[in-house]
């Protein structure tokens, strides 16, 4: 599956603020079986971009064409994975695999053996009939994986999909990953804030600035895959990625102090600690 | 258990000191014994039957109606802002207070009662399946929907199954409700009932059935609660992962 993302803005109108503009201009092309990431500093915009991709929220101007088609809803064919898993909590993991095949109306019979090769490519086949509170995160988020994988889309849109696991598990999911990509050769798209992961799984890493967000940079990674943990090519891209992520992250711990600066000149946000002095 | 041996033993400490002359204070022996009279001559087990009636249409039509406006009004705008606040209104009437309107409408019978029960057991039904629908967490929807899920689907298989703990905890209020608009309008209105053996009593003077009475209305609301209502909240808020062990 082929993505287009033209001339992408996205602003949002907050009653406090005023507008802010979230997404300035983003140009860029995902191609058939390609694995992106996407990194950047928090609050840049990446969640945003994502799911204007995923057709659940829209651009204030540009557009993104899907097999040149342009994004007008949702679809199955790009299955969004969320950082919280988003388990339906009254479905066992079985019946919240299934899900998706069961909005397509796909028989019981045929949805029962297709979900249960991909809770086991998961490794939750003693798990089928649990409940998702009776999982760990990383369960959940495996079977989040799972039913998306199970609906066979051609692109998988994931959002800091590792992003609230300890390290092991999003190590061991980051390897499974590949390998599920390595057999499908699906088009994902991965946003992250993490540097190693980024440079760890994706062919071409996009940087995203500071708000308001644009394409500032593209690092293809040819490295040979699977990739291990301690390659000295992705330790000299991490450095070097990491130089211009960090004037990023330093722009945005400057907007916050703006922000802070305007709104005590305000009066909103003037220190308390001031005032209790003030009449001594 | 050690309560209610505790709270019979308070009783009868107070029987003993004559704060009020025994036929205004009857003992918990003599009440026992108008509990058996009562239930050996049938007029409790037909005052209970009466009032079981009353109660299980009204509750159910108001189940019914309510989860199915409740529904109306989470899903549509255009409802929640006309017949929402309309219902919000409402709600600041106690029922009971709908029973000189319900005796012209439906004349001194069973309907008018029932009708009470339908108002006082509806309206919760209808705000906390509201409640439910509105409180759909928003990824969930945003899931269903990249999964493909069109309008219909979303709201067969996501909206609702979401808001049943919501409307399960409704029903028990609202069963608790019922059963006070119950009593309240046989008290009133009616020449059959535990509300109506009870204030036969007040009228007979005899106290010993009136806190018979009580005693049975607050044994039902009890065991309803506590062997039902309560065990399928549990029940169903432990399947969806809301309560902890
Ligand atoms: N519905 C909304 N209304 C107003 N502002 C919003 C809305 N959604 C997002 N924003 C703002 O847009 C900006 C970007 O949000 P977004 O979720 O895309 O960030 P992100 O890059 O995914 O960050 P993170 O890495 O922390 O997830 C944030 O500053 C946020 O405050
Ligand atoms: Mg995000």
């Amino acid at each position: 599956m082929k993505v287009v993302i033209e001339n992408v803005s996205k602003k949002f109108k907050r009653p406090d603020v005023g507008e802010i503009q979230i997404l300035d201009n983003i140009n860029f092309t995902i191609e058939e079986g390609e694995f992106v990431c996407l990194l950047g500093p928090s609050g840049c915009g990446k969640s945003t971009l994502l799911n204007i991709i995923a057709g659940l929220d829209f651009p204030d101007s540009g557009q993104v064409t899907v097999n040149g088609e342009p994004v007008k809803k949702p679809g199955a064919d790009r299955v969004v994975i969320f950082q919280e898993a988003a388990l339906f909590p009254w479905l066992t993991v079985l019946e919240n695999v299934e899900f998706g095949l069961k909005m397509k109306h796909i028989s019981k019979e045929e949805r029962r053996s297709r979900v249960l090769d991909y809770i086991k490519m998961v490794h939750l086949g003693r798990f089928v009939n649990a409940y998702p509170h009776e999982l760990s995160g990383g369960m959940k988020q495996r079977a989040s994986i799972a039913r998306a994988l199970v609906m066979d889309p051609q692109m998988l849109l994931m959002d800091e999909p590792f992003g609230s696991l300890d390290a092991q598990t999003r190590n061991l999911l980051e390897v499974e990953l590949q390998e599920i990509w390595s057999k499908t050769h699906k088009t994902i798209f991965f946003v992250t804030h993490n540097l190693r992961e980024a440079v760890c799984l994706g062919d071409k890493v996009y940087l995203i600035s500071a708000r308001p967000g644009h394409i500032k940079s593209v690092y293809k990674i040819d490295a040979s895959r699977p990739r291990k943990e301690g390659d000295p090519n992705l330790i000299y891209l991490q450095d070097k990625i990491m130089d211009c992520l960090r004037e990023e992250i330093e722009k945005v711990v400057k907007q916050e102090i703006d922000l802070d600066y305007v709104l005590s000149k305000d009066g909103i946000l003037c220190p308390v600690d001031r005032n209790l002095g003030s009449n001594i | 258990m050690v309560f209610f041996v505790l709270l019979i033993a308070i009783w009868e400490a107070i029987y003993r000191f004559h704060f009020w002359p025994g036929f205004l204070f009857p003992s918990p022996f003599s009440v026992t014994l108008a509990l058996i009279d009562g239930f050996n001559d049938k007029t409790f087990l037909i005052a209970i039957i009466a009032s079981l009636r009353r109660i299980l249409i009204g509750y159910l039509i108001a189940l019914m109606l309510g989860v199915m406006i409740g529904l109306l009004l989470g899903k549509y705008k255009i409802f929640d802002e006309t017949i929402g606040s309309f219902i919000v209104g409402l709600q600041a009437i106690p029922s009971i207070a709908w029973l000189p309107l319900a005796l012209l409408w439906f004349g001194l019978n069973d309907k008018a009662i029932i009708f009470i029960v339908f108002l006082s057991a509806g309206l919760i039904m209808i705000i906390s399946t509201d409640a439910g629908v509105k409180g759909v967490p928003p990824i969930l929807l945003r899931a269903a929907k990249t999964m493909g899920a069109n309008d219909m689907q979303i709201f067969k298989d996501v909206v609702l199954p979401a808001s049943i703990p919501s409307i399960v905890s409704g029903m028990r209020l609202a069963w608790a409700f019922a059963w006070r608009g119950l009593v309240a309008g046989e008290l009133l209105a009616s020449n059959t009932g535990l509300g109506q053996v009870l204030m036969m009593g007040r009228n007979m003077g005899d106290m010993r059935q009136v806190i018979s009475v009580m005693i049975i209305i607050a044994m039902i609301g009890l065991l309803t609660d506590g062997l039902f209502f309560k065990k399928m909240e549990r029940n169903i808020r432990r399947k969806w992962g809301l309560e902890s062990r």
